[in-house]
């Protein structure tokens, strides 16, 4: 199935054996009977080296705990080559990963290093490795997960018509001390309603930091009193706080207050790592 | 849906919440269409009414009523479906349907793992993070930051976007499968 006289780009083919190294590739690796120029594709759709990894423990049913590291290791060097040979320009991380087995390979055969305990396990030259692939693979099933989900603009479009015109600006938002008993009032409502429930928290900081980003998404500075949902009761305030205080930390957003006893609002501070920490 | 019985929502009631799902692109709960439509109209007579619609729009070949959870609460859209895809990209260069591996895995991280850091991402995928990537997810509106780490570097935090829920169809981050409930040992497809 090669079809050396159709390729475009004669120069490279003109010996039908593939070469590694200088020596011809007498016999691919078992899974490869794929035309040749098929194959610079198919490998170049490894996303790196832990998915080549991977894809080799996983064709070849190898358990991931225990990796054969010598057997592994050639073979990831034996696709190396292969694509050396056909010319894809390898990125330093397969070189690295390349070291990193040869050193794990190499640390295999030593006796295992003691540890300052006695009864401790000796640590698995393996299992940072091991650890790794796991992650990658869950990240790889995640993210499959997620192109499985119907998907805005390829499954389905939203309908929007635009309303007419522009709305009225809401209301002012309301004076500082109606605000304080008004929290107050609801504090004490809503230690006293929800004393007997048990149940799942449903508010999260993270959530809270998100929607709180998206008030302020405009660029306008909102009053403080915006971002506190008084029916979420007193486990509601403190996420919220928790939210902006962690927000503040972050530097996502700031604060400013006109004058002493004003309203407090709240700015997103553009994204920009030039600012320094030695100005204090 | 089938309307209840005895709710009869009244003239005009089932054309005002067509036309405010129309107008708007995100999802309607019950309180939301009762806040607009006015707090004298009984709950159930706008449910009855939203019923009535979607009957209405099951004859409709593109277009569908979706109802949606939204922050834990029933609410609908209107949504054109898949059928009308093709007709759109014979008419206008539409986006890419596909997303790339590389797109996708580094959203995946995003999601699963906010606050993440770039370096973060670097580290669980094995390859640089091309900035093409970050500069689709950003376009997408699906990806922002969440600020910097008070670490040496400084590093930008990134997060996911109210957006990207409502993308792909998600009530909120809580609704994401657990991250090792991936994990498995069945084959994956190369």
């Amino acid at each position: 199935m090669r079809s050396s006289e159709a390729n475009a780009s004669p120069r490279r083919w003109e010996d039908a054996t593939p070469r590694v190294s200088g020596e011809p590739l007498e016999q691919l690796p078992l899974d490869l009977y794929i035309p040749a120029d098929a194959l610079a594709i198919w490998l170049e759709q490894f996303e790196g080296p832990l998915d080549l990894l991977l894809y080799l423990i996983r064709k070849h049913n190898l358990d991931i705990l225990e990796i054969p590291v010598a057997e592994v290791t050639e073979q990831y060097l034996e696709y190396l080559e292969l694509m050396k040979s056909m010319a894809i320009e390898l990125a330093a991380e397969y070189l690295l990963m390349a070291a990193w087995l040869a050193e794990i390979k190499s640390r295999m055969l030593l006796p295992p290093e003691p540890r300052g305990e006695e009864d401790e396990e000796p640590v698995d030259p393996r299992a940072e490795l091991v650890e790794r692939l796991l992650e990658y693979e869950r990240t790889t099933r995640a993210s499959g997960w997620l192109d499985e989900r119907p998907r805005r603009d390829r499954d389905w479009f939203a309908v929007a018509i635009d309303p007419p015109a522009s709305l009225p600006p809401p209301p002012l938002p309301a004076e500082l001390d109606g605000l304080v008993s008004a929290m107050r009032r609801l504090l004490r409502e809503g230690s006293v309603r929800r004393a007997h429930h048990v149940r799942a928290e449903p508010l999260s900081v993270r959530e809270r930091m998100t929607a709180i980003l998206d008030g302020l998404a405009a660029g306008a500075p909102r009053p403080l009193a915006d971002f506190f949902r008084p029916e979420e009761g007193r486990m509601g305030i403190a996420v919220s706080t928790v939210a902006i205080l962690e927000l503040t930390r972050t530097r996502a957003i700031d604060w400013e207050q006109d004058e002493p006893f004003g309203p407090v609002t709240l700015y997103r501070v553009a994204a920009e790592p030039a600012e320094t920490e030695e100005e204090r | 849906m089938t309307d209840r019985k005895g709710a009869q929502p009244p003239e005009g009631l089932v054309e005002l919440v067509e036309a405010l799902l129309l107008v708007h692109a995100e999802p309607l709960t019950l309180e939301a269409l009762g806040g607009m439509v006015g707090q004298e109209t009984d709950p159930a007579l706008i449910e009855a009414a939203v019923g009535r619609l979607a009957s209405r729009y099951e004859s409709h070949r593109f277009v569908r009523l979706e109802p949606v959870t939204r922050n834990g609460t029933p609410g609908w859209r209107l949504v054109a479906a898949a059928s009308l895809a093709p007709y759109l990209q014979a008419g206008e260069a539409a986006r890419p349907p596909r997303l790339s591996r590389a797109l996708l895995e580094t959203l995946a991280l995003i999601a699963w793992r906010q606050p993440i850091t770039r370096g973060e991402i670097e580290a669980a995928r094995g390859v640089a993070v091309n900035p093409q990537i970050l500069r689709q997810l950003n376009e997408r509106g699906w990806v922002r930051s969440l600020g910097h780490r008070d670490s040496p570097g400084r590093p930008e935090m990134l997060g996911t976007t109210r957006e990207f829920l409502s993308d792909f169809g998600i009530d909120s981050l809580e609704e994401l499968p657990d991250f090792d409930q991936f994990a498995g040992q069945d084959d994956i497809d190369v």
